[in-house]
């Protein structure tokens, strides 16, 4: 039998009748008021989940990744109402019959379906992307990542429109397409659904066959080789599947076995062209702030590295995590000619394990000549901290201020403790000790941080405090409103009062956050002169996000102090604390004072008497910044840290560092009215649209044309 | 244009179409005739490429099915049983899509899709949507889009089926009009589309040939089908006698009584099936008027049994299959 290839002009006379057949009906728009709906409605709901949750940071992985898996059952809901009519509809109609009397092959009949459809589904999914231009408009995040997730979401979409047109083809009746599609796709999916079912042989190649493993790389930005020829071969195979099925109009009934045989070679070939995949798989990683690359801060510390280190990690041979730790190793060791770096096998080294009291898989031990340090984990912030450590001639110890009620740096209570905060800087290798003012304070502590606290302070304390101050010690105090009004004296007498008030900001609060919660910035009149500053501007200078204060007060500054941080042009600071709190927050010209108002300043003092150093300063006008609720939001760990690291001499040590262990780096927060908007968008215009397009067709059938 | 030699189908153990073989000139219009279920659209769908045969071959408009079904497909046009149509797009709409699929240059699409819309009554429509048409413009649509791509050989499967008889007399002059220029098989169990527009009849019956014949000559064997009628008032005795006087040629088929008392009588000419002779027929007819005027018989009635095309093939189809 002579073969024709297949021709442009016919497979696009094709095209464009099914682009007609989807795009000029009701159909795809009701589909899509569906999916868009459902969409728009997972859109808010992950947005809700990743500001509260997650702390409105790392978007990829607390929001993307989300919303990517969401999308993914929206799209195996609705792919299958969209080709259940590909073929059950021509067959119904008898139109395949023409199509089949036409010269043209199955292939181009197939392939302009395919094509249409999967078109139709790039559309649905593009409309998605409005709300995500909204919040690109709010807070400009990496695009290629996201990118990456819409890529996987089309394969995707086109897989499920090759089996959905499979499975069209064997009925006439489009609700059983619909169902079988639905029901075919679940399958896929709940493959690996319970992974703990199939047994641990079986685990291996059962994932290697569903489509939603092969999708998760994409979620996350990553694009693998593999994963893309994992669906060019499931689309193939439900193509060829399609012909086979078409073609099956000409059998005589002895050819169905054969085709089978047929079909089953093809499955195993493709099997074999993915396992070759996976083996020579290539990965593009697209995630933002590339997680395997070092952070500035640890470029910084590794530049500034005295003498020679070696890191050892302690692994057990075989175990799939050893890649990533030696990676991360190798980038640190190529950062510095000082680093030395191997992984250890724990069982083949158990006396070297021993001699740096290593009892766990995974412990990394930054040693040098004369000290070393464990880690209980290979990751950057970790190790870059043991370096911290090891380049003192001592550790710095930071003294908590005990007796007055203050926040404790154990506590591990949500809304009060500080442990969150505390356990970095342990990491930092810091020395935390209490320090109560029982007598003075001791001459090895270099930082004392005071969190807050009701009780009064005597005037003993007091003295015992500025004796402190005036040896050269360095002060962090966190103070709410009310709070300690006899330690804000004292402080006034040092250049930063804290006033008897708090600071609002109703317009720009956080979505689902408090009413008295405001977002305080670096003060704008830095934006020029910057290199007027004194070192301590370098708290918040580097700051990429703001710093989240709730219930803050403002302070007063004299001639030396150094604003820190700065409440927004629309807030404003009021006397009346208890209306406040309660939310009838109303500004009185008479009482209330107008923003910006200063919430965190830094003053270096002079040294006095034979000391060698004066001593130094950080006020900031509340304590919930630091606590475990709060520290994690925007850049309030950050902005804490780098004021620890100015207090202790260390400003230098201050840059960028890498945030929590994953990607994504700036924080979104949504003001109430912004997040209503987003709502508005994604579960009523977006899908309004489709649904007046979908009547807007279907009275031009009813009385026009 | 069309040569078919032992065309065999099976639906699994039904067998559709049983060593089937004709031919059919160029520019022939060819009718194809049979009850439902005798292999009609069978037939057809193995003409127009639609599936293959199980065995034998046919040859259509030069190329063999076998060989090349793709150009086959490209040199006929094909209406199919109830004019399967999309009814969500424009007449012209449907024609263009057509037109795209089965010609190349760009100016002869746009060329034919006018033309056809003139041809077959459809310019003032060619906007409207299909499914707001009714039937008898559906089927014009059906029969446009198979014209649309020139084709040699035309394939129209129950053309006028579920039309109105003012729908029925314009689809058969669209397809007689087409006569001469296209090769035409069209299918109907409907005997008046055949014998008005057709050449030629092909009849199947339980997927067998059994009757391929031209028009004109089956009229003349109805006419010539050597049956007589004789309606008379005549005793048994004179009807024996008069029989005997006519002798030989004649034998009695039958004898009805008529409800005024008078006797028909149901005569063969020798010569059977084949038909007897135009002057055979006058001699007899001549003989038994004159048998009876002698008789003293009256003769109410006297000729050549009308028969219609129908007879023939009811008749065709009540003989059993050999």
């Amino acid at each position: 039998m002579k073969r024709h290839a297949p021709s442009p002009r016919r497979v696009g006379a094709l095209l464009r009748k099914e682009l007609h057949a989807i795009f000029a009906q009701p159909l795809l728009y009701l589909v899509g008021t569906v999916f868009l709906l459902l969409a728009g409605y997972y859109f808010y709901t992950d947005l809700g989940y990743f500001i509260t949750f997650g702390f409105g940071e790392n978007i990829f992985a607390n929001f993307f990744q989300l919303l990517f898996v969401d999308l993914r059952l929206v799209l195996l809901l609705t792919v299958p109402l969209l080709t259940m009519r590909l073929f059950a509809e021509e067959k119904k109609l008898g139109t395949i019959e023409l199509l089949f009397t036409y010269p043209l092959l199955d292939v181009e009949i197939l392939l302009a379906k395919l094509v249409a459809c999967t078109l139709a589904a790039i559309a649905l999914l593009g409309a998605t992307t409005v709300t995500l231009w909204y919040l690109h408009a709010l807070q400009p995040f990496a695009l290629a990542p996201v990118l990456a997730g819409y890529l996987g979401l089309v394969l995707l979409a086109a897989s499920f429109v090759a089996v959905g047109t499979l499975l069209s083809t064997l009925t006439d009746n489009q609700v059983v397409a619909a169902m079988s599609t639905v029901g075919t796709l679940l399958l896929l999916w709940i493959l690996s659904w319970n992974e703990s079912a199939p047994g641990a042989e079986s685990l291996g190649w059962v994932s290697k066959l569903s489509i939603f493993n092969h999708f998760e790389g994409f979620t996350r930005g990553v694009i693998e080789t593999k994963d893309l020829v994992y669906f060019a071969c499931l689309i193939a195979f439900a193509g060829a599947a399609t012909l086979a099925s078409l073609g099956s109009r000409a059998w005589p009934t002895s050819r169905l076995a054969p085709t089978l045989v047929g079909l089953a070679g093809l499955a195993v070939a493709l099997g074999c062209v993915d396992a070759l995949a996976e083996r020579g798989n290539a990965r593009f990683d697209l995630s933002p702030q590339q997680r395997f690359t070092l952070s500035p801060h640890a470029r910084r510390i590794l530049d500034g590295l005295g003498r020679d280190v070696e890191i050892l990690a302690f692994v057990r041979s075989g175990d799939p995590r050893n890649e990533a730790t030696s990676d991360l190793l190798e980038r640190i060791a190529e950062a510095s000619p000082r680093v030395r770096q191997r992984l250890v096998d724990v069982n083949r080294n158990p006396a070297l394990a021993r001699r740096y009291g290593v009892d766990a898989y995974g412990a990394v031990v930054v040693a040098t000549a004369e000290r070393h340090r464990r880690v209980s984990e290979p990751r950057e912030d970790l190790i870059v901290g043991a370096l911290m450590d090891l380049g003192r001639t001592k550790p710095k110890v930071i003294g908590f201020a005990e007796g007055h009620g203050e926040a404790a740096w154990r506590d591990e209570d949500r809304a009060r403790g500080l442990s969150t905060l505390t356990r970095g800087l342990r990491d930092d290798g810091f020395e935390l000790r209490d320090v109560s003012f029982a007598s003075a304070v001791a001459d090895d502590v270099d930082v004392l941080v005071i969190a807050g606290g009701a009780t009064p302070w005597s005037d003993a304390e007091l003295d015992r405090l500025a004796a402190f101050l005036d040896r050269g010690g360095a002060l962090l105090v966190l103070l709410d409103p009310r709070q300690a009004p006899e330690l804000a004296a004292w402080l006034g007498e040092r250049g930063i009062t804290p006033g008897a008030n708090v600071v609002l900001d109703p317009e720009n609060r956080l979505y689902g956050g408090e009413g008295v919660s405001i977002e305080a910035r670096a003060p704008a009149s830095w934006a020029s002169g910057r290199e007027l500053l004194p070192s301590s501007a370098l708290v918040t200078s580097g700051l990429e996000a703001g710093v989240l204060l709730s219930a803050a007060r403002a302070l007063e500054l004299g001639a030396d102090a150094q604003p820190l941080l700065e409440s927004g042009s629309d807030s404003w600071a009021t006397r009346a604390i208890d209306g406040a709190e309660e939310g009838l927050a109303d500004f009185d010209e008479g009482r209330d004072v107008h923003g910006p108002l200063v919430v965190a300043a830094a003053r270096e003092l002079p040294p006095v008497g034979a000391a060698r150093k004066g001593g130094r300063l950080v006020v900031i006008g509340d304590v919930d910044l630091a606590t475990n609720r709060f520290v994690d939001f925007v850049a309030n760990r950050q902005m804490l840290q780098a004021s620890l690291a100015w207090l202790v001499g260390e400003e230098d040590l201050i840059a960028l560092r890498p945030e929590r262990k994953a990607i994504g780096t700036k924080q979104l927060l949504l003001s109430a009215g912004q997040a209503s908007t987003a709502l508005l968008l994604g579960v009523g215009i977006v899908p309004g649209t489709s649904l007046l397009i979908a009547c807007l067709l279907y009275l031009r059938r009813r009385w026009g044309r | 244009m069309i040569d078919v030699d032992a065309l065999s189908k099976s639906y699994g153990p039904i067998r559709a179409l049983d060593a089937v073989s004709f031919r059919v000139a160029a520019g022939e219009i060819v009718g194809l005739l049979g009850p439902n279920g005798s292999g009609k659209t069978t037939l057809l769908r193995i003409l127009t490429g639609f599936f293959p045969a199980d065995a034998g071959t046919a040859t259509v408009a030069g190329v063999r099915l076998g060989d090349d079904p793709f150009e086959v497909r490209r040199r006929v046009g094909y209406l199919p049983e109830h004019a399967p149509l999309y009814p969500d797009v424009t007449v012209r709409h449907f024609l263009r899509f057509a037109a795209d699929v089965k010609l190349g240059e760009a100016s002869l699409r746009r060329e034919r899709v006018a033309a056809v819309l003139e041809e077959c009554g459809l310019a003032h429509v060619a906007g409207r949507r299909i499914a707001t048409l009714s039937k008898g413009y559906r089927q014009r649509v059906g029969i446009a889009q198979a014209l649309i791509g020139r084709p040699q050989v035309l394939v129209l499967d129950e053309p006028t089926a579920g039309l109105d008889p003012a729908q029925v007399l314009e689809v058969r002059a669209l397809v007689s009009a087409l006569g001469g220029r296209t090769t035409v098989v069209l299918s109907s169990h409907v005997l008046a589309d055949v014998s008005s527009v057709c050449d030629r009849v092909l009849m199947l019956h339980l997927g067998r040939l059994v009757l391929a014949e031209r028009i004109d000559a089956l009229r003349r064997q109805v006419r010539a089908a050597g049956e007589l009628v004789l309606r008379t008032r005549a005793t048994t005795e004179q009807r024996s006698a008069l029989l005997a006087a006519i002798q030989p040629g004649v034998t009695l088929l039958a004898t009805d009584d008529g409800a005024d008392g008078s006797v028909v009588l149901h005569l063969r000419l020798a010569g059977g099936e084949e038909g007897a002779s135009d002057a055979e027929t006058e001699r007899v007819t001549t003989a038994l008027a004159q048998a009876c005027v002698a008789a003293g018989l009256p003769v109410l009635e006297l000729g050549p049994r009308s028969r219609t095309l129908e007879d023939l093939f009811v008749d065709l189809l009540a003989r059993p299959s050999e």
